[in-house]
């Protein structure tokens, strides 16, 4: 299953370059990561590292703002960029043969950016109409309160898209300062894939990405994680069910062989419908009606999830359940047909993910940017099928336990919630 | 644009299977990956009116369970394989899809031909699907745009099969039963009603080979004929309604829309789908420029023209501050009818056309988008060979055609708006 795929080469600039050549490809995909997020953010400009990815696409030094949108567009392109805790990354397709202006358009918006006052203001409207369609999706809300329910401090608590108070308070001096500070040649990557692999290409890459003095903030103020073991939060809504959230703290990234484990104890617990919590919750029980994991290995303190919809009556028992079962992994070990069931189909999905352009980038930028490793996402299907069920088993064991779990929910309005004020009695 | 035209016009082989199946094939071997989708020529239109979401329960159940393999064998027989199967129902056809690597496909392949053609139906796993679908019914209203989006469809479409969700409602979903399913699955689970399509890394003849041994054995019913194209009515008399529901919500959600022409008529469905990008797609849209980059609006605004077999409908939707709702709609209103009068420059228009094209290339870089892209012409009757068709339609539209289909189809706006049940945050 192994396939070396990236070419790596490192500017003099201090760029990283990372390259996946698809000879004869329809479109090109370049995307450039930035290991920076929310969790490097102060508390009182929460949100910054979203506000400053939308300002991207306001305006560069050369071009007003809308014209690199009609340059894009206008040759058949589309870009987009995403905002998270760890990383923000900016990627842009098009067909082939404009694949230089598709390195001009990225190298402009992210580097050369004005962040123009009037523009700011304006776009902090339409941040705030982001934030309102947050708060009113259910799984959006869930997903953003969990973190500040597991989490006692540390710069993981707040969403990814700040606070009303702070989305209104962000300054564009505030924002500029980032930009200059945090989005340096060294902590930035350019991922492309399509008609990529003549040398050619580096040369044009070093021309147009190129930085001046830093002189903005350059310091991340990221705090670790201080999990609030127990922790227990809900919210109440109109919604017809209960929007079930439980957490544990699992391994960072950088604890490479425990958190390849625990990608395969997702699977073995909550991916795909002969998963663990699938057959014995949804199919056997019949606590829930929806139920899945989710492992993001944070850069520091990663965060192992059960999201699960259940009617209010069968609340407390789905969340016993999921606590059972998930604390059960470490002395349950995978039967050997569930860890190959796991690590295949964790291994497909993995190959799935990469058959476009823009997915393929995004899973190396993603690997590259939590591990350090460029060819990282190339060996993960090797090292995936290395990870034995005892080693799943043994990562579970120190991770998951029942102290630690934190709970929390979006619950309907009409009906009363026994976690109201804390653990049910 | 030579390499746009390349995928699209890849070589694709067409054969029958032994019981008449119609199979279209494209190998090609850049990655691992194979994709076999079946599209059936079931809709919505051929449902009993007093059993909606019939085919929704049937197709959901086929993954419940074979008369070989009970529910939780069969999951485990297809995530050990690594294999992705889903089956599902949209308005227009009933679709399996598979996805796999090439290592596995042939045990995929057996598996996948299994839950077509040899579901079990137990009664307590249709009971069990049942109950699932009536909770997905009542979670997917608690999205504010999925629940707006619903009932714009009811007030646009009025009775029409389209104005309903397709999986029914929670009134329709508990009045289905197992002896449904069975009988669904017998008339329209038959060779004439389905096309395979397999895009990936396989040598063609060796999969004919296994599509026959595993798709070949279902037999043609005597008195089997496909369903007729008659049957997809379209929307006769279309009554513009405004309305709005609430909700406790913070943010205020328009949807607005007019019927529009079917595949039937291409020609002013190419021009309407030209005239949506204009206004409503990327960033450089009309929309987008006014109501989000230049007032502040909105973060969500579009405007989308889906083609459909039936009466396909223009829309467009804003998420706006509840108290700019009014105005945004009307905006979007006046955006689109401004399009009835005043024709679309030159360079607008140029760069709409080849926005589309570029979305259209490169939604064609997974095998079971290219197979779907086939068989959806191949089954609507266009030919499989639209796909490669379209960018030219496209094309060819022209400023005058734009007016012109504009003017023919926009009529009063039917228009549903989400509002806060009270206008104070909380």
């Amino acid at each position: 299953m192994s396939e070396r795929q990236v070419q790596c080469d490192r500017l003099s600039s201090g760029l990283t370059v990372l390259r996946i050549d698809r000879p004869g490809w329809p479109v090109v995909t370049a995307d450039v990561w930035v290991a920076t997020g929310s969790a490097d953010e102060s508390p009182d400009q929460a949100g910054i590292s979203h506000f400053l990815e939308h300002m991207m696409f306001k305006g560069t030094e050369h071009r007003g703002p809308g014209e690199l949108d009609r340059i894009v567009e206008g040759v058949g392109g589309h870009w987009n960029a995403g905002t998270s805790k760890d990383f923000t990354h900016y990627y842009l397709t098009l067909p082939s043969e404009h694949r230089s202006l598709a390195l001009d358009a990225l190298s402009d918006a992210v580097l050369r950016s004005v962040i123009d006052p009037e523009q700011v203001e304006r776009e902090r409207q339409v941040i705030v109409e982001e934030w309102r369609r947050a708060e009113d999706n259910p799984a959006h809300l869930l997903h953003m309160r969990l973190y500040e329910t597991a989490h006692a401090g540390g710069s993981y608590r707040w969403p990814v898209i700040g606070s009303r108070e702070t989305i209104e308070s962000i300054t564009r001096d505030q924002i500029a300062a980032y930009h200059r500070g945090r989005y340096r040649p060294e902590t930035m990557a350019l991922i492309l894939a399509g008609p990529v692999g003549d040398n050619g290409i580096l040369g044009e890459i070093g021309e147009l990405f190129t930085w001046r003095e830093s002189g903005g903030e350059g310091d991340s103020h990221m705090e670790a994680p201080v999990w609030s073991p127990g922790g227990m939060r809900v919210v109440m809504r109109e919604v017809s069910e209960v929007y079930l959230a439980v957490s544990w703290p699992a391994p960072e990234a950088a604890d490479l062989r425990a958190m390849l484990a625990l990608d395969v104890g997702q699977y073995v617990l909550g991916v795909g419908r002969a998963s663990r919590l699938y057959q014995r919750l949804h199919e056997e029980e019949r606590l829930v009606t929806t139920i899945h994991c989710s492992y993001p290995a944070h850069r520091r303190g990663g965060m192992f999830t059960v999201l699960a919809t259940c009617e209010t009556e069968r609340a407390e028992a789905a969340r016993e359940a999921i606590i059972r079962e998930v604390c059960a992994l470490g002395s349950e070990r995978p039967t050997a047909p569930e860890a190959a069931r796991a690590r295949r189909l964790l291994c497909s999905h993995h190959t799935f993910g990469r058959e476009t352009t823009s997915g393929h980038t995004s899973s190396v930028g993603y690997h590259h940017t939590l591990t350090g490793d460029p060819t990282f996402d190339d060996r993960y299907a090797e090292q995936i099928g290395k990870i034995t069920a005892p080693a799943v088993a043994k990562a579970a064991a120190q991770w998951l336990s029942p102290a630690d779990a934190v709970t929390t929910a979006v619950w309907p309005a009409e009906h009363a919630c026994p976690w109201n004020g804390g653990v049910p009695q | 644009m030579t390499e746009m035209q390349d995928i699209l016009s890849l070589p694709v082989e067409a054969v029958r299977l032994t019981n008449g199946i119609r199979c279209l094939m494209r190998p090609q071997a850049h990655n691992e990956i194979v994709a076999i989708l079946a599209l059936l020529d079931i809709t919505v239109f051929d449902e009993p009116d007093k059993h909606p979401g019939l085919a929704t329960l049937v197709q959901r159940s086929l993954r419940r369970g074979t008369v070989k393999r009970s529910n939780a064998e069969l999951a485990l027989a297809l995530e050990s394989l690594g294999a992705s199967l889903s089956s599902s129902m949209s308005q227009d056809l009933a679709l399996v899809e598979l996805q796999v690597t090439r290592d596995e496909m042939e045990r995929a392949i057996a598996l996948m031909a299994e839950v077509m053609w040899e579901p079990a139906f137990q009664p307590e796993e249709i009971a069990k699907e049942r109950e699932q679908i009536l909770a997905e019914i009542r979670l997917r209203d608690d999205d504010p745009f999925s629940l707006t989006q619903r009932h714009f469809r009811r007030a646009l479409y009025g009775s029409h099969p389209y104005g309903r969700p397709v999986e029914g409602t929670a009134e329709s979903v508990p009045r289905l039963n197992t002896g449904l399913c069975r009988q669904w699955h017998r008339r329209q689970f038959i060779p004439a009603n389905t096309l395979l399509v397999a895009v990936g890394n396989f040598e063609p003849r060796g999969l004919v080979k296994l599509l026959n041994r595993h798709f070949g054995k279902r037999a043609a019913p005597e008195s089997e004929t496909a369903s007729g194209g008659d049957r997809l009515r379209t929307l006769t008399t279309y009554r513009p309604r405004r309305t709005s529901i609430v909700r406790d919500v913070e943010q205020s959600i328009s949807i607005v829309g007019w019927p529009a022409p079917s595949i039937e008529k291409m020609d002013d469905a190419a021009a309407l789908r030209v005239a949506s990008a204009v206004l409503g797609a990327g960033m450089s849209s009309r929309l987008f420029q006014d109501l989000r980059d230049r007032q502040g609006l909105a973060y969500s605004v579009g405007c989308s023209f889906a083609l459909r077999r039936s009466t396909s409908c223009l829309v467009a939707h804003i998420g706006t501050d509840p108290e700019q709702t009014a105005h945004a709609t009307r905006s979007i209103v006046q955006a689109v009818q401004t399009l009835g009068r005043e024709p679309v420059g030159e360079e607008e228009l140029t760069r709409a056309k080849t926005y589309l094209r570029g979305a259209h290339l490169s939604a064609h870089q997974t095998n079971s988008a290219q197979a779907w892209y086939l068989g959806w012409g191949q089954l609507t009757g266009l030919g499989h060979t639209f796909d490669a068709q379209w960018p030219a339609l496209i094309d060819a539209v022209a400023a005058e055609d734009v007016i012109r289909a504009i003017r023919r189809h926009v009529t009063t706006p039917t228009i549903m708006t989400l509002r806060p049940r009270q206008q104070s945050p909380r």
